[in-house]
């Protein structure tokens, strides 16, 4: 078997897998256990309080749940009635008395052996949730090997990011040891393959040559520039011959001089003339070959497609902040052609302005879908769409790629959106982008120490009163705002440090790294609807809850994003963790607070309710 | 991104500018001087001279074409937005841009 075909087979088994794990829960099953539970419950309580209760309940509904003698039981409510209804001085007897406590005690077990089946039908729903997860995973992996190792365009050996994705296969104890053998020898072969076909894997042009190469075809000093730096990676990854042939190709089609020079660069390393014909030719064809496609180099390269791209890891920094190493490749594979084509339908589609042809908000058409559809469902989730047409939108706020729905917790929470007088966001939102975390901290503590009025009045620029304008120094870089140093990292760090709690300080919320890193993964932009029946969330939805807005709770004068809690807490108890700490975490994250602040929240949304805390 | 220099940009704004924009975003404005310049000039040719604080609120516009820039621009020159822009290029927001 090939590298190929194992790593198929593999894939598909997982497949069989995956589909044949149940993630439902019965709900009919629960549904009926719970109502049992309900009737037990009261039938044990009934009990408790007073044994001659027993005179009301039938046979029926007791043998329902435990086995019981008829006869026994007609006998106990005979003498019950007697004695309670009839008032007659009679008895109990001390068998029946032992006949009581023994209904009791297996109605007791009764119920808790219900309990317990429900908490299982829970476990087996999370263990198999926890393995499908883990599947998913092995799969996206597995598929973006095989991706690679189809992709005749792909000559970099495996690496030690494959291996680990072979691991799967290799600690798999129910694959063969035939199979394992057979795939050892299928990477040495395909290392070796990878290595003949291309020697440039293993060493570096010189530069000179490269820049001779292209001076052959006339280019001159801004090309030469573009190639000095850039020289590492050139040096790395160019084929003078693939790309003297691409080249002769694009002069011979009279296209040579409209390709940008950065795109240039990236398709005569990263592409062959096999490619770009068949692109150039299906463009020709169908009369869309517009000027601006000579800027996109992703379009004339044989880019992976959506699944194996998410896995491209974004190039990582340098000490100085940037990449240079690799990053003519990255821009080569940002998106598919076609990708690109499907996001022009779907945001047209919508009502938005973009166009390839005429080369509009080509930012967010580069933007993968997965990105697009996160954006739009939050700013559809926060409200957006409440007060302007989704038409209206800046095509650019949907290829934001910072976490939008976090962005907009903190909006809520100091103001600037969806709060009584102020709805600055929804006319800019791409401030949800744009604020500096430091002003966010800023804001925070502004709006705290600050009547509302005079908090808006700070913050906005007092000389253009037609438009809400935000005060420069929070939308421009400044050493100083409002008095406070915020020019640099280390004085951004000083200001944090001295105003604010850090709640990643277990000695505030036990566990909270553990909490954020289960948000930070599952990202939610969406709540369960079951959330709202949890006693802690009703609770501070009774208490907290601002009428007439479904974005806030409020806590003294400190406003809470009520979607962050309902979606956090929701993403929480999705993992089984309902406990105090975890709800608190929900209603302070993100927050900049301090010492005094949190202790006001820790203690408004403690003593609330039946359900104490453990803070 | 060093050509930002001739716009009277200094290495300490370029700084700003890396530290502030995307990945994506610095090898748009690194890889395409040309276009990106082509913007810059007409930005300044309307009186917008804040390009840091443009490139930093709107990377998003070096993607596209000056032409197409232009042209959803000058569909308000009979409003008072070059004058929003220049004290807040958060004001493309209400021209949609």
């Amino acid at each position: 078997m090939t590298l190929a075909e194992i790593i198929k087979s593999k894939v598909d088994d997982l497949y069989k897998t995956y589909n044949n794990l149940n993630l439902e829960y019965n709900n009919e099953k629960i549904e009926s256990l719970k109502e049992d539970i309900n009737i037990l419950t009261t039938m044990i309580e009934t009990l408790s309080k007073d044994i001659k209760n027993l005179k009301d309940i039938s046979y029926q509904d007791i043998s329902k749940y435990i086995s019981i003698n008829e006869e026994d039981l007609k006998n106990i409510q005979l003498v019950l009635k007697a004695k309670y209804e009839a008032n007659l001085s009679v008895d109990l007897t001390t068998t029946q008395l032992e006949v009581i406590k023994k209904i009791l005690e297996e109605l007791v077990e009764k119920k808790d052996t219900l309990t317990e089946t429900i908490k299982k039908e829970e476990e087996r729903v999370n263990k198999n949730k926890e393995e499908s997860s883990s599947i998913e995973d092995n799969i996206l992996n597995l598929e973006y090997l095989y991706e690679k190792v189809n992709n005749p365009d792909d000559y970099s050996l495996l690496n030690l990011e494959d291996f680990e994705t072979l691991s799967i296969i290799f600690e798999d104890k129910d694959t063969s040891s035939k199979v394992k053998i057979d795939l050892l020898s299928s990477i040495i072969d395909y290392n070796e393959n990878i290595e003949k076909q291309n020697k440039k894997i293993l060493s570096t042009t010189d530069i000179e040559e490269v820049k001779e190469c292209f001076k052959s075809f006339d280019f001159k000093e801004d090309m030469l520039r573009y190639i000095d730096r850039n020289k590492e990676e050139i040096s790395r990854n160019i084929d003078l011959s693939n790309a003297r042939e691409i080249l002769t190709y694009l002069e011979s089609k009279k296209i040579l001089d409209k390709f940008s020079i950065g795109a240039l660069l990236a398709i005569v390393l990263y592409s062959n003339v096999s490619t770009i014909s068949k692109r150039y030719e299906d463009l020709k064809e169908r009369k869309a070959l517009f000027t601006v496609l000579f800027e996109m180099p992703s379009i004339w390269v044989n880019n992976l497609p959506k699944k194996a791209r998410a896995r491209h890891k974004s190039p990582s920094k340098n000490k100085d902040g940037s990449s240079n190493n690799n990053r003519l490749r990255v821009y080569a594979s940002k998106i598919s052609y076609e990708e690109m084509l499907s996001n022009e339908q779907y945001l047209t589609s919508i009502g938005l302005n973009v166009s390839i042809s005429n080369k509009t908000n080509i930012k967010v058409l580069e933007t993968p879908r997965e990105k697009i559809d996160e954006n739009l469902n939050t700013y559809k989730l926060y409200g957006f769409f409440e007060t302007r047409d989704m038409s209206t939108l800046p095509p650019s706020t949907l290829s934001f790629t910072l976490k939008t729905a976090d962005r907009c917790d903190k909006l809520i929470e100091i103001g600037l959106l969806h709060n009584s007088n102020n709805n600055y966001t929804i006319t800019f939102p791409t401030i949800v982008n744009t604020m500096r975390e430091e002003n966010f901290a800023l804001l925070y503590k502004l709006k705290r120490e600050n009547s509302l009025d005079n908090y808006y009045n700070l913050i906005f620029s007092q000389y253009r009163k037609d438009k809400q304008l935000l005060n420069s120094c929070l939308t421009t870089k400044r050493p100083q705002k409002f008095g406070y140093n915020l020019g640099t990292p280390e004085e951004i760090d000083a200001f944090k440090q001295e105003f604010f709690i850090d709640q990643m300080d277990d000695k505030y919320i036990p566990n909270a790294s553990e909490y954020e890193e289960i948000i930070t993964k599952e990202n939610p932009i969406k709540y369960s609807e079951d959330i709202l029946t949890d006693e802690k969330i009703k609770t501070l939805e009774e208490q907290y809850r601002v009428d007439n807005n479904p974005y806030q709770y409020k806590i003294g004068e400190e406003i809470i994003s009520r979607l962050k809690v309902l979606r956090c807490y929701s993403a929480l108890k999705e993992y089984g963790i309902t406990d105090d700490n975890a709800f608190l975490y929900s209603v302070t994250r993100g927050m900049y607070l301090d010492e005094k602040t949190f202790n006001l929240i820790k203690t408004s949304v403690k003593g609330r309710g039946e359900y104490g805390w453990s803070i | 991104m060093e050509y930002l220099t001739k716009y009277n940009l200094t290495t300490e704004d370029i700084k700003d500018i890396t530290n502030f924009i995307d990945e994506g975003d610095k090898l748009e404005l690194e890889l395409n001087e040309e276009r990106v310049s082509s913007i810059i000039d007409y930005f300044l040719s309307i009186g917008l001279t804040n390009i840091k604080d443009i490139i930093i609120t709107k990377p998003n516009l070096f993607y596209d074409d000056v032409n197409s820039i232009k042209m959803r621009i000058e569909k308000y020159f009979n409003t008072n937005i070059i004058e929003l822009l220049k004290e807040d290029p958060i004001n493309f927001d209400l021209i949609g841009m």
